[in-house]
Order: structure tokens, then C-alpha cells, then sequence
């Protein structure tokens, strides 16, 4: 029948006619609304209650760590209010106030072996681990996401040199990378920011890297090229902003990476001095009583509730992240944790 | 007793989107042996039916109602373990694309004999021979050596042919293509579509043939059912679809398919696409689409009616049957579309030429 | 590309990094701000000059800088990392320490594979139901506890409260059963630690084959729905779960540092830590050389197993 197909022929059906008329219906084609994608995610992730959660348990996190204390700079207060019932350094022991006293009305998570209030010491804790893994994040982010577009974009030796710097880099496991750049500088604030730095830019500058390169070969992209438009002004507008959205998701996540690396070396006296009020730091002292229980008694206490700020904050974080991911990426089934440092 | 009888499909899609209307009232039936067609553009709704009779409608897809009759039994009502005695011995099914359908990680032969061992009770040599005879039936050569060999080692035509070997290794009574040579050149598509047209008569087997293409349709089919979003808007004998066609869409996919010798500038296509399932458009879904549209089709769902007689023609028995207000007597124009054979002017409807005037003149 | 090829290609691919590897490790003794033999004799004012000048023999330090890492690496090769003024001969200290760390390693990975595959599985086939969501609510948990923290938990809830393990180990050899007894807490510890990631990342990695065509293939065959899924689907997303298991070494090696100090187990981990503590840089370099090392060869591992188990690269 194939030969007989070019006999049959048909005439006077007009698809202009269509196209020509005026719609006959209210109809249209329309189904979606015409907000941007950052709008639209916005939405989605106000609808989603466990990342709504997560952002209030962590901005409750913050103020509390926040206004814990006054805080003075050059000797002017510039945040006067004080939450904690306790100088977070006071030791109790000297005002009479016993050591590894359980949890009271006075002192809501009990006092340490320096009868200092735990309560206190632990949302005071909070500015620690919040500001390093926002800082160091935020640090990363501006080495690596620069780095990973570039070489993601020229690719060349340029891709070349970055990559190999990666994987050399990704041979050391997260935190023992850390732990060498420790050993090199020492303990402090500084040099933990310093080392979580080093250790957090490679996992944005492959992702970005490898997000750049699959928009690449975009349609636009090369529409713009075609068009004339300069290397930079590619990056910058048609690139990056495809190419954040799973940034952004990372970097949410990592942020509690770096709080549990952070923990991990305050418990491993690696980390600020040992009179902090950082959680792995008050944790780091709690491991003897554990081993010894002084008196017979468990102070369980001192070993749980700084514990528990930790997972608090980094499930808190998570769920953020989850939900930041499900926002932009709705039917998407990739968990994007397949990345080191998870298992600290 | 028809080999399958298909009865008021109805099948949904619950997503985060709303609710899809996939398949709306679909029937249909196919005899021993015969060659049955589902024609339309993507999102039609074919694949979705095909799936249903296979039971294979995964979630968020629902079967809302209806019945699947095969050899007379409601499949609908049949338990998991009933219908997978089914699936793959006595109805079997080849996919879209050869290349996926395919499991990367297992050499095609054991992909075959398994289905053997499981249906026919063979032991591992014997499926083993049988594979063989299979891949040597459907135009593999070396059947014995390429038993072993992996899919990504076959060619495009060569993965389709083992897939059809694998579908008809249990000698089913009928066997579903799902667009099975969309993924092929066209000297491919022709051989495949050969080979599946000389092995359905050989081993008796009946064929549902999805296809978005009229002219494969053409080829290999006895009757033939349209469909569009979700619903079927033409049935009839392979003939009168061509020499026929009553319903516009029909109109617009024949009129859309490249013949040699043609010496207009461009393909004449049907203007916009198939609508969003979600968000049907009301009466008459084709409307927003159709040259011949007028307010009543915005209003008014059109039934599918025998075209002669203006009779309903909604039941599984139904030979010919259009769904377009044309045949209800609610449309106050005529449809103006002319088929031409041979020269000769074979007049589908009596065409109002001083409206419609279209910008071709003919051959 | 045949598999030979690959397995040449790969290993010439290692050789880059192993050289950034050493390159790094060695950079650790010339970053360290002030004088070297300073620090490595614990700045000590003391200190018997003739054991700083040895010092700097032994460290070739009146030699140009490439000469120094050559020599370096020449000694490395041969298994000789220095002799350490506070701990002696390194390579020693490595030695004795090994055993332990690899132990508690690999039954904390045994751990984590045998929770983790099993759990994927069942969340990925039952997705969206209850059992999907306690899954992801334990691997929710699971990612958020630091490893320590649980290690100090299990010990206070096991050995203080319940009593029954002890809470610092036995003075027995490695392989008695009262200190594979022990091992047990610290093994866990270290093996759930991974098991939430893994989990979901096997979990994941099945939702996505469950929705390959050729899944649809197998059921149109009429298998039942545990063929399907234990022989099509989850060869397939094995695959990929390979890797993943590799790179959880990494998250093994650092999640041994930690735990071997919660539960004072004589390994790599713990003397790490001493050393950083006590500035014992030798020591440092040793082991940071040979974490970076056992992960090079791990990642080239589950390439090689990779290549095997799937044919589109064997072939």
C-alpha cells in the first residue's frame, strides 16, 4: 500500500485558517504562571514544613547565641542584652555553686566539673559554630566558585591545572586535611576558618565546574556566543545563575559539615582554647567523666546536652538545604550528599 | 469471542500538577490474529493504553474503570501473579527505543532465555537453544555468538530485532508495539516493520500497533483507531481511514505526511500542539486546533456517532465511528476537505468550495 | 576501549596524583612557621645542640629545597619516614599502630555496607511510603550526630549504664574476643556514622534504574517483582554504588581519627592526634602520607571494580 500512499492527497484543509482566526474559546495553551524560577522556588519552599522548620530552629539558634551575651566592640556595647542566666566563663565553683550539679530550675542543663552553667555555656556556644561554618563556607564559596566556572569554561590546561589540583586535594579525607593544616598553623579561631577553607572550596569548584559544563552546550549559550557576546558577560549572565541553584544547595549543606568538623575538632582539642564555650571543646571534657563517672554518678548531662545543640543545628541546616533543593529541582531524585565530610 | 476487548478504558494520573486524564473512555477490541492500529500524536494517550492492558500502569497512574477482557477474562480482576503468566507468554510487548528497553548489565541472549525459562519451564539449555532459534528467526546472524554478546555491542536495528525475538519467544496471541521503529532510520523502519508483519502471520499472532505515523499504519494494519488527548475520535477499517477520513484530526495527520512527487513548498501541519492533559479545552478538545472549529465545538463534547448514520458508536463492537459535531448535525457548516485518489475526486463531504478555498491546486 | 586499555590508562592517571600526594605531604614540614628543628624539639631552650644539628642533618636541611624533597621521597620509598625525637623511628610507630585502625576500619565498614544496601533497597522499592520516610528520617539523624558525640552516648547509655562493655579497652591482644568485644561499640559507631549517607545514596540510585526502561522490559517479561528488582535493578545501581563505597573510605579514615580518641583504641587515628598535639611533625607527615596514599589506591580500586562489573566498559 506504501506506493499507493503518494495517490491519496488531500485538499482544503487550511491550518492558516487556524492561525488567521480569532480564538473561538477562552483556551489557551497556558498552564503555567509567569513568575521567575527564584519566585516560583520561593514559594515551593515556603509550602515545605520541614524546611520552613529547620530556617526557625536555626534563626532561633542564632539569636539565642546572638544576644546570649553583650557584645562590646572597642570597649562600646553595641548589643546589650544578656538571655543567658550565667557568665558562660564564670566558675561556679568559686560562688559556691557545685560542680556536675544535674539539671534545676536554676540551672537548666546542670553545671560542668567547674560548676560552670551549662545552659549558658551552651547557647553561648552557638557564636562559635555558627560563625565558623557560615564564615568558611562563605570563604569557600568565593575560591571555589570562581575557580570551578573558569575551568569549567575555558577548559584547556587551565581546566586541566584546577582539576589535578582537585583530585590531589580529594585524595586527603575532609578532616584529616583539616588536621594536617592544623598541624601546620596551630589551634585558633582563625586557623580553623583557615583550614575548613582549604579543605570546603574543591567540592563547589567541581560541582560548579561540572554544572557549567553541561549548560554549556546549551542553545543560548551558544546563541550567545554566535551573537558576539564576550566571555565574561557569558559567565556572568546566561551561566552562573543556571549553574547556582545546586551551589546554593551544597553550600547550605556544607555549612553543617563545617559545624560538625568544628565539634570534631574542639573534641579532639584541636580546635579553640580549651576554656571555650564550643560544643565539641565542652565535649572534649565531658569524655573523662565518662570514662571515670566521678562519685560513682553519671553526669549525663554534660555529655548530652551539647550533643544535642549539635544535631539540633545540623538537622536544622539539612532541612534547609533539602528543601532549597526541592524548591528549585522539584521532580528531582538525586540527593546531592554523595559529597566527603558527611560521615564526621 | 474477540481476542482482546477492551471497554470503557479510564486511566488518571495523579500529580503534583492535578489530576491527568490519560485515557477517557477508550474501547476497542482485536480479533485472532488481526492487525489493529492506534494512531496520534505524542501525549494521545496510546502508550498509556498499551501499558493498561499490560497492567504495567505504574504509579501515580491509576485504572479508574473499565474493562480489559482477554480471551474473555477481566484482567482488571485478575491477581499479580495471574496476569505476570500472562505478561510476557500470551501477551507480550516491544518498546519505543530497543536501547533502553534493554538491561545494560545482561548479555541479550540471557535476557531472552529467561523469559523462556519462566513461561515455557525450559531448562538453561534448552532456553538456551531456543534463544538461538529466536535470534535466528529475526535475522541475527551468528545467532550462537552474539548470544553472549551485550546490548551496547548490537546496532540499533539489531537491539530492536532481539527485543522482538524476545517478545515473541514464548509465542504470544498478541503483541503490542509501542512506536517500535521511531528510534530507526527509515531503511530500518521498513525491515523491522517487514519482519514484524511476516512473523505475526507466521506464528498467528495478533498486533496492537502504536505509531504517531499513518503511513506505517498503512502498511501493516487491518483497522485503525485515532486517538487524541486521551480520547478516540475515529475508528475504522484501514481503508476508509485513508479513503475516508471523517474526522478532522485524521484529516490533519494524513495531510501532514510527506509523498514523493509533492511540489508544495511545505508539509501542511496541524497548527499548535496537542493540549496539556491537565487542562483539556472544553467541547470539543480539538477545537483550539481544527480550521473547521465553530463556537458550538467549544460547547459541546462531540460523541463518537457512526459518520453515516449519526448512530452512537462508543461500544467495543463498533466498526466506524468519528467524533466530530459534523455527524451529531450540530455543526452549521460543512467539513470542506476533498480526498483525492488517482485523479479521480472521491468526496468525503460535501465541501462548500466558495468558503473554503485552500491555497493548493492539485497535482 | 578494552578493558587492558583502561586498567593502563587509569593507572597512568594515578601516577600525577600520587606525585601531588607527596608533594603535599612534604610541604607540611616547610610551611610550618619558624625554624623546623625548633619545633620538632619542642622548643625547648634546652635542648642538647648536638641533637638539633643531627636534626638538621637528617632533615638534609643545608640542601636546596628539590633536593631536600627528593631525598625525602627516596627514604619515603623505601618505608623510612624519619626518626622522630619524641616517638623514634616512625615508620615503627606506623607499624605498630596499623593493625587496629584497619581493623576497627573494616568492620565499621562491613557495618555500613550490610545496613546501608539492604535499607536503600527496601526505602527505594517502598518510595513514598512509611518505611521510605523512616528512612530518611533516620539517615536525617544519622548525618546530623557527629560520630563522637555517639561514640560518647553509646559508651554513657552501654558501659557506664548497662555495664556491659568495658570503657577503655582490654589489655589483651588484638584479636582476643574480650577486645573484639570491645571493638564492637566503636565498630558501630563508626559504621552507622556511613550507613545514613550510603543509604540514601543506594537508595536514590535505585529509584533512578526502578525508572529505566529496561525495568519496564522485565516486568512486560512477566518476572516477578523480586527478580526484577533483585537481578535487573540492583546489578545496575550496584554499579554506581561501588564508587560510592570507595570514597566512603575517606569518610572511614576520618571518622576512625575521631572515634579511636572517644574509645582510646591504640590506632593511626589517636596517635595522629597525639601528634599534632605534642607538634611531633614526623609522625604527622607519616600517617597524612598514608591516609593520602590507602584513598588513591581505594579510588583506583573501585575504578578497576567499576570497569569489571559494568560491560558498556569492559567490552
Amino acid at each position: 500500500m506504501s506506493t499507493e500512499r503518494g495517490r491519496i492527497r488531500i485538499t482544503g484543509f487550511d491550518p492558516e485558517r487556524v492561525e488567521e482566526r480569532e480564538p473561538i474559546s477562552g483556551w489557551t495553551d497556558e498552564v503555567g504562571t509567569t513568575k521567575g524560577r527564584t519566585e516560583q522556588a520561593w514559594e515551593r519552599f515556603k509550602r515545605n514544613r520541614s524546611a520552613v522548620g529547620g530556617a526557625l530552629v536555626i534563626v532561633t539558634m542564632a539569636v539565642l547565641a546572638v544576644f546570649a551575651r553583650p557584645i562590646e566592640v572597642m570597649s562600646i556595647v553595641v548589643q546589650p542584652f544578656a538571655i543567658a542566666p550565667y557568665d558562660p566563663a564564670e566558675l561556679g565553683l568559686l560562688q559556691g555553686i557545685s560542680a556536675h550539679k544535674g539539671p534545676s530550675v536554676d540551672h537548666l542543663f546542670g553545671t560542668d566539673h567547674q560548676g560552670r552553667d551549662l545552659f549558658s555555656r551552651v547557647i553561648y556556644g552557638g557564636r562559635w559554630s555558627l560563625s565558623i561554618g557560615f564564615i568558611a563556607v562563605a570563604l569557600a564559596l568565593f575560591v571555589g566558585v570562581p575557580l570551578g566556572a573558569i575551568s569549567g569554561y575555558y577548559g584547556g590546561w587551565v581546566d586541566e591545572l584546577i582539576m589535578r589540583i582537585v583530585d590531589i586535594l580529594y585524595a586527603f579525607p575532609f578532616l584529616v586535611l583539616a588536621l594536617a593544616v592544623i598541624a601546620i598553623l596551630g589551634r585558633g579561631y582563625w586557623e580553623m576558618v583557615l583550614a575548613l577553607t582549604i579543605v570546603g572550596w574543591i567540592s563547589y569548584a567541581r560541582l560548579i565546574r561540572g554544572e557549567i559544563l553541561s549548560v554549556k552546550e546549551n542553545e543560548y549559550v551558544l546563541a550567545a556566543k554566535a551573537l558576539g557576546a564576550r566571555d565574561r558577560s557569558i559567565i556572568l549572565k546566561h551561566i552562573v545563575p543556571n549553574a547556582m541553584a545546586p551551589v546554593i544547595v551544597q553550600a547550605t549543606l556544607n555549612v553543617g559539615v563545617v559545624v560538625l568538623a568544628v565539634a570534631a575538632l574542639g573534641f579532639l582539642g584541636l580546635g579553640l582554647g580549651p576554656a571555650a564555650a564550643e560544643w565539641g571543646t565542652i565535649l572534649s571534657y565531658t569524655q573523662e567523666t565518662i570514662i571515670q563517672g566521678p562519685d560513682g554518678a553519671i553526669p549525663w548531662w554534660v555529655t548530652v546536652f551539647p550533643g544535642l545543640s549539635i544535631v539540633l543545628f545540623v538537622m536544622a541546616i539539612n532541612l534547609v538545604g533539602d528543601g532549597i533543593r526541592d524548591a528549585f529541582d522539584p521532580q528531582g531524585e538525586t540527593d546531592t550528599g554523595g559529597d566527603r565530610g558527611g560521615a564526621l | 469471542m474477540a481476542l482482546l476487548e477492551v471497554e470503557d478504558l479510564e486511566v488518571r494520573f495523579y500529580t503534583e500538577d492535578g489530576v491527568v486524564n490519560a485515557v477517557d473512555g477508550v474501547s476497542y477490541r482485536i480479533e485472532r490474529g488481526e492487525k489493529f492500529g492506534v494512531v496520534g500524536e505524542s501525549g494521545a494517550g496510546k502508550s498509556v493504553t498499551a501499558l493498561s492492558v499490560m497492567r504495567l500502569i505504574d504509579n501515580p497512574g491509576q485504572i479508574e474503570g473499565g474493562e480489559i477482557r482477554f480471551k474473555g477474562e477481566n484482567l482488571l480482576d485478575m491477581d499479580e501473579e495471574e496476569i505476570r503468566s500472562i505478561r510476557g507468554s500470551e501477551i507480550a510487548m516491544v518498546f519505543q527505543d530497543a536501547q533502553t528497553a534493554l538491561n545494560p548489565v545482561y548479555s541479550v541472549g540471557e535476557q531472552i532465555a529467561e523469559a523462556i525459562r519462566l513461561h515455557l519451564g525450559y531448562d538453561d539449555e534448552a532456553a538456551r537453544d531456543r534463544t538461538i532459534e529466536m535470534l535466528e528467526r529475526v535475522g541475527i546472524p551468528d545467532p550462537a555468538d552474539r548470544y553472549s554478546d551485550y546490548p551496547h555491542q548490537f546496532s540499533g536495528g539489531m537491539q530492536q530485532r532481539a527485543v522482538i525475538a524476545m517478545a515473541l519467544s514464548c509465542d504470544p496471541d498478541l503483541l503490542i508495539c509501542d512506536e517500535p521503529t521511531t528510534a530507526l532510520d527509515v531503511t530500518i523502519e521498513a525491515q523491522i516493520l517487514e519482519l514484524l508483519d511476516e512473523l505475526a502471520d507466521e506464528f498467528g499472532t495478533a498486533i496492537q500497533l502504536i505509531t504517531h505515523d499513518l503511513g506505517v499504519v498503512a502498511e501493516t494494519c487491518d483497522r485503525v483507531m485515532v486517538m487524541y488527548a486521551g480520547k478516540p475520535v475515529e475508528k475504522a477499517p484501514v481503508e476508509d481511514i485513508y479513503y475516508d477520513p471523517k474526522m478532522p484530526y485524521t484529516v490533519g495527520l494524513m495531510s501532514s505526511i510527506p509523498r514523493i512527487g509533492d511540489e508544495r513548498d511545505r508539509l501542511q501541519t496541524i497548527p499548535g500542539t496537542m493540549p496539556d492533559l491537565i487542562q483539556l479545552p472544553p467541547g470539543c478538545s480539538f477545537h483550539p486546533r481544527c480550521p473547521y472549529a465553530e463556537e458550538v465545538c467549544t460547547q459541546i463534547e462531540p460523541p463518537l456517532v457512526d459518520p453515516e448514520t449519526g448512530e452512537p458508536a462508543e461500544g467495543v463492537d463498533a466498526e466506524r465511528g468519528a467524533a466530530c459535531l459534523a455527524y451529531t448535525g450540530d455543526l452549521q457548516n460543512e467539513l470542506g476537505y476533498e480526498v483525492h485518489v488517482e485523479g479521480e475526486s472521491h468526496r468525503s463531504a460535501v465541501r462548500d468550495v466558495e468558503e473554503i478555498t485552500g491555497g493548493d491546486t492539485d497535482v | 576501549m578494552s578493558l587492558r586499555r583502561y586498567v593502563i590508562k587509569r593507572l597512568l592517571m594515578v601516577i600525577p596524583v600520587l606525585f601531588g600526594v607527596s608533594v603535599i605531604t612534604f610541604s607540611i614540614m616547610q610551611l610550618v612557621p619558624g625554624d623546623i628543628v625548633d619545633v620538632l624539639l619542642g622548643m625547648d631552650p634546652n635542648a642538647d645542640p648536638e641533637a638539633a644539628e643531627r636534626l638538621r642533618q637528617e632533615l638534609h636541611l643545608d640542601r636546596p629545597i628539590w633536593e631536600q624533597y627528593l631525598l625525602w621521597l627516596a627514604g619515603v620509598l623505601q618505608l623510612d619516614f624519619g626518626f622522630s625525637p619524641i616517638t623514634g623511628d616512625v615508620s615503627e610507630t606506623i607499624v605498630t599502630r596499623l593493625p587496629a585502625t584497619i581493623l576497627l576500619g573494616a568492620m565499621g565498614w562491613v557495618i555500613a555496607l550490610v545496613l546501608a544496601i539492604p535499607a536503600g533497597v527496601y526505602a527505594a522499592v517502598n518510595k513514598d511510603e512509611l518505611a521510605d520516610d523512616v528512612s530518611r528520617i533516620a539517615a536525617l539523624f544519622g548525618i546530623a550526630t557527629p560520630n563522637f558525640w555517639l561514640g560518647l552516648m553509646l559508651l554513657l547509655v552501654f558501659s557506664l549504664w548497662l555495664g556491659w562493655f568495658p570503657s577503655i579497652p582490654p589489655d589483651v591482644s588484638l584479636l582476643h574476643p574480650s577486645m573484639l568485644w570491645y571493638l564492637l561499640l566503636p565498630a558501630i559507631t563508626l559504621g552507622t556514622a556511613s550507613t545514613a549517607l550510603l543509604m540514601r545514596i543506594m537508595r536514590s540510585s535505585m529509584v533512578e534504574e526502578l525508572n529505566k526502561e529496561y525495568v519496564r522490559t522485565a516486568r512486560a517479561k512477566g518476572l516477578p517483582e523480586r527478580t526484577v528488582v533483585l537481578k535487573h535493578v540492583l546489578r545496575n545501581s550496584l554499579i554506581s554504588v561501588v564508587t560510592v563505597a570507595a570514597l566512603m573510605t575517606a569518610s572511614i579514615v576520618d571518622g576512625a581519627v575521631v572515634i579511636e580518641v572517644v574509645f582510646s583504641w591504640p590506632g593511626l587515628g589517636e596517635q595522629l592526634i597525639t601528634a599534632i598535639g605534642q607538634r611531633d611533625l614526623l609522625v604527622v607527615q607519616g600517617i597524612v602520607l598514608l591516609v593520602g596514599v590507602s584513598i588513591v589506591i581505594a579510588n583506583l580500586l573501585a575504578d578497576l571494580v567499576y570497569a569489571w562489573l559494568d560491560p558498556r566498559i569492559r567490552y
